[in-house]
């Protein structure tokens, strides 16, 4: 059925293997963690579906993954960045995405549509244009009826309570670390069982996820880890990227990092806050 | 050839690699060019002067970045990968004007033209052997499709390629992803799209205004084409309403039933749900049509398995209707003549060959669209009969020549943002992306090698007892 088959698309979604970023770094997680808020008040101002809005989260993470943005050009940088993933993932998800200059109302950057859309190119080209994705949020209705079924109706106050209470979760969770940590189907579960039952220790949880899924080949440890990270206190200060900071050391001599000056205008705005960013127009 | 045009050396490094043969063809989305694989491609390696057949998205409307349907469609193409669907080789980034090109394996014909063909020159209907391999094949490929959750919603004869002569002459392409579909996809009205669609392939669940609609629409076309191949006349060729925003088409839908009979909510129950039925109740409701018989208009034996196969592609209710997984376990495929590979080419001795005429193509326009004061000698072998012009209109686009673009130099572009020198990672230069196909990432740049597909783990099908057809 349906969800075999977005099972088996989904890995192909997930990071590997954790290798060298910058998201063991204290600045990059600061910077990532407005953004997933931006991204966050940027859907309920459009009205986008939270799929829309975890599907920017995920293109934010890939391409983090896959390109390092320098610390001295945030955060300007990573808002761009935003935009574009927002603005892509509403174009791939939306029945109707916002022209460009909507983006730019009441924000504190000015960037030009053709910055936003030179950027949603770089996006597109460094996802190698791979971008259907597979979120916690498809498989939410399935497992959300499991749940139901399961434990007779009534219990945690109906599926549309359930629903809201796992929305929230996944959110905090994509707040805390990136999206390509869990398989989207391993956080839909998690989420649904602690919208349902709240704290639960691991033998319970362990029982409950094998009656929950018993289809999906979900790793324990994992579910774990992810039930552990989604229920912790997001106030509370936390290593909760699974990738080491041990590799912080050779990071700066591996990576292809270009600094502020060699971006046209970025060495004029580090002071201003409204600027209008204008890419190198190198054609003209 | 291809020099003098566009500006030489000002050109991009990427269409350095192409050699430029002309225009062959263009639609609301933008051209489409015919182009050759450069020996210093890197991808030409085994296939040095492949024909490449190059598609230009037109520019979204200022302001509004890169278009949802160009990102839809090589999202898709990027994740597809089987014999019979269009191969996307390459995507290219035309920086300077923010335009999209994408590279396709050519196919010389498609069933448009092979039906016109066979209509208004040879005056003959086209052999029970290839009208049951192209069946086929567009089976083979729709399964692949469905199975994966994709829907194609514009299928059509011009959409459907057929490959000319080389190691997969005669295998059809499914082709024109630009309205396809992932399942989960939101899924709007064609009619809000804002591209011209023709209606004579369009489901009657989609002529009703159905919003939840399945695969099934694409079977329904399947049949139509099926009908067509036969005939040689689009089955249903209904007037299209344009004014009317709504997907009501009442005129297509009178030539459906005046062929299939009245729909009833007895044979389709779900037909009093659908909103244009249930708000037309003077025309289509108040109307009786009589079942003046399918098989009267294509011809074909009312017991037969071919008719069989027909009208269960045309039932009306979608959740009846054969899908294409089951069709190509139907009875039609697997008596005499077998389908086979080469749709074009019947294994039968003594069977008359059919050689079809190749694409025209417009040598006087370049990768601009731009056109050029006089224009070039078309190639040999690709021009129309006799070098003449192409009687297809050249459009005059205020576009900036190809001098206009200049090759980029490495990272100058968005240079904040580095990359991460990763295994199999995108260069500096992200607009030229050399395609990885599929989740694990295989290309396979000798495809036209490539006899089986494996791709995304989908079983194909093997053609029935294909030994006797090899």
């Amino acid at each position: 059925g349906y969800l075999d088959h977005l099972v088996s698309k989904e890995s192909s979604f997930c990071s590997a293997d954790p290798s060298p970023s910058m998201a063991s770094e204290d600045w990059f997680q600061c910077a990532r963690r407005d953004t997933v808020r931006w991204i966050l008040e940027t859907r309920g101002h459009f009205g986008f579906s939270h799929r829309t809005a975890y599907v920017a989260i995920a293109y934010f993470d890939r391409f983090s993954l896959r390109r390092c943005v320098d610390r001295s050009v945030m955060p300007w940088a990573a808002r761009l960045l935003a935009i574009a993933c927002v603005s892509l993932a509403a174009k791939m998800d939306e029945c109707q995405a916002p022209a460009l200059s909507e983006f730019r109302a009441d924000d504190d950057y000015d960037f030009s549509c053709d910055s936003i859309g030179r950027m949603e190119m770089l996006v597109l080209s460094t996802l190698d244009w791979r971008m259907g994705a597979v979120t916690p949020f498809d498989y939410l209705p399935c497992l959300s009826s499991r749940v139901r079924r399961f434990n007779g109706a009534g219990r945690g106050g109906g599926g549309g309570l359930i629903a809201v209470k796992a929305a929230a979760l996944i959110f905090s969770a994509a707040e805390a670390a990136s999206v390509l940590d869990y398989r989207p189907s391993t956080v839909a579960a998690v989420a649904i069982l602690a919208a349902t039952h709240g704290a639960l220790t691991r033998e319970p949880l362990e029982s409950k996820i094998s009656s929950l899924s018993p289809t999906c080949l979900l790793e324990k440890e994992d579910v774990y880890a992810c039930y552990t990270m989604m229920l912790r206190d997001p106030s509370s200060p936390s290593k909760t990227a699974k990738r080491s900071a041990s590799d912080r050391g050779d990071a700066d001599s591996t990576y292809a990092r270009l600094d502020a000056a060699s971006f046209s205008v970025a060495a004029a705005m580090n002071n201003n806050k409204r600027v209008r960013l204008e890419l190198p127009a190198v054609h003209r | 050839m291809g020099d003098g045009r566009g500006g030489g050396s000002n050109r991009p490094a990427w269409l350095q690699q192409y050699e430029l043969v002309g225009k062959i063809g263009e639609g609301t989305y933008g051209l489409v060019f015919l182009a050759r694989l450069k020996p210093t491609h890197p991808q030409a390696a085994g296939r040095r002067g492949s024909p490449i057949a190059i598609k230009k998205f037109k520019q979204s409307k200022e302001g509004d970045g890169v278009s949802p349907t160009a990102i839809r469609e090589i999202m898709l193409l990027r994740e597809i990968n089987h014999e019979n669907v269009v191969k996307l080789v390459n995507v290219h980034i035309n920086h300077a004007d923010m335009s999209l090109y994408l590279a396709f394996d050519y196919a010389e014909h498609d069933l448009y033209e092979v039906i016109r063909h066979h209509r208004e020159k040879l005056n003959l209907s086209i052999n029970q052997y290839t009208v049951k391999s192209l069946l086929w094949q567009l089976l083979n490929g729709l399964n692949y499709l469905h199975s994966n959750w994709i829907i194609h919603r514009d299928l059509k004869p011009s959409n459907i390629l057929v490959m000319g002569e080389g190691e997969e002459h005669g295998i059809i392409k499914i082709a024109d992803f630009g309205l396809a579909r992932i399942y989960q996809a939101p899924l709007k009205p064609l009619s809000d799209n804002g591209v011209v669609v023709t209606i004579w392939y369009r489901a009657p669940e989609l002529l009703l205004g159905a919003k939840h609609y399945t695969s099934a629409v694409d079977m329904w076309a399947v049949g139509c084409i099926f009908a067509e191949l036969l005939t040689l006349k689009p089955l249903f060729q209904g007037v299209e309403a344009k004014a009317t925003p709504n997907p009501f088409q009442l005129d297509q839908l009178d030539k459906i039933f005046k062929v299939l009979g009245h729909p009833t909510v007895e044979k389709w129950p779900t037909l009093a749900n659908l909103p244009c039925w249930q708000n037309d109740q003077q025309h289509i409701q108040g109307h009786k049509y009589e079942n003046t018989g399918l098989h009267t208009i294509v011809h074909l034996p009312q017991k037969g398995p071919a008719f069989d196969l027909l009208s269960r592609m045309l039932e009306y209710d979608p959740r009846k209707r054969i899908t294409a997984a089951q069709a190509l376990e139907h009875e039609y495929f697997r008596m005499d003549p077998l389908p086979g590979r080469n749709a074009l080419v019947p294994s039968q001795p003594g069977e008359k060959i059919v050689t079809y005429p190749v694409r025209p193509v417009d040598t006087s326009t370049d990768f601009e669209g731009t056109t050029s004061l006089q224009p070039t000698q078309p190639p040999s072998g690709n021009g129309p009969p006799g070098g003449q012009p192409v009687p297809r209109q050249i459009p005059r686009q205020m576009q900036q020549p190809m001098g206009g673009m200049q090759r980029m130099p490495p990272g100058a572009n968005m240079g904040a943002f580095g990359a991460a020198p990763q295994a199999g990672m995108v260069g500096m230069n992200p607009g030229n992306i050399p395609m990885q196909r599929g989740a694990g990432g295989q290309s396979h740049p000798h495809q036209l090698r490539r006899k089986a597909d494996q791709g995304m783990g989908m079983q194909n099908p093997g053609y029935p007892q294909q030994k006797r057809r090899f």
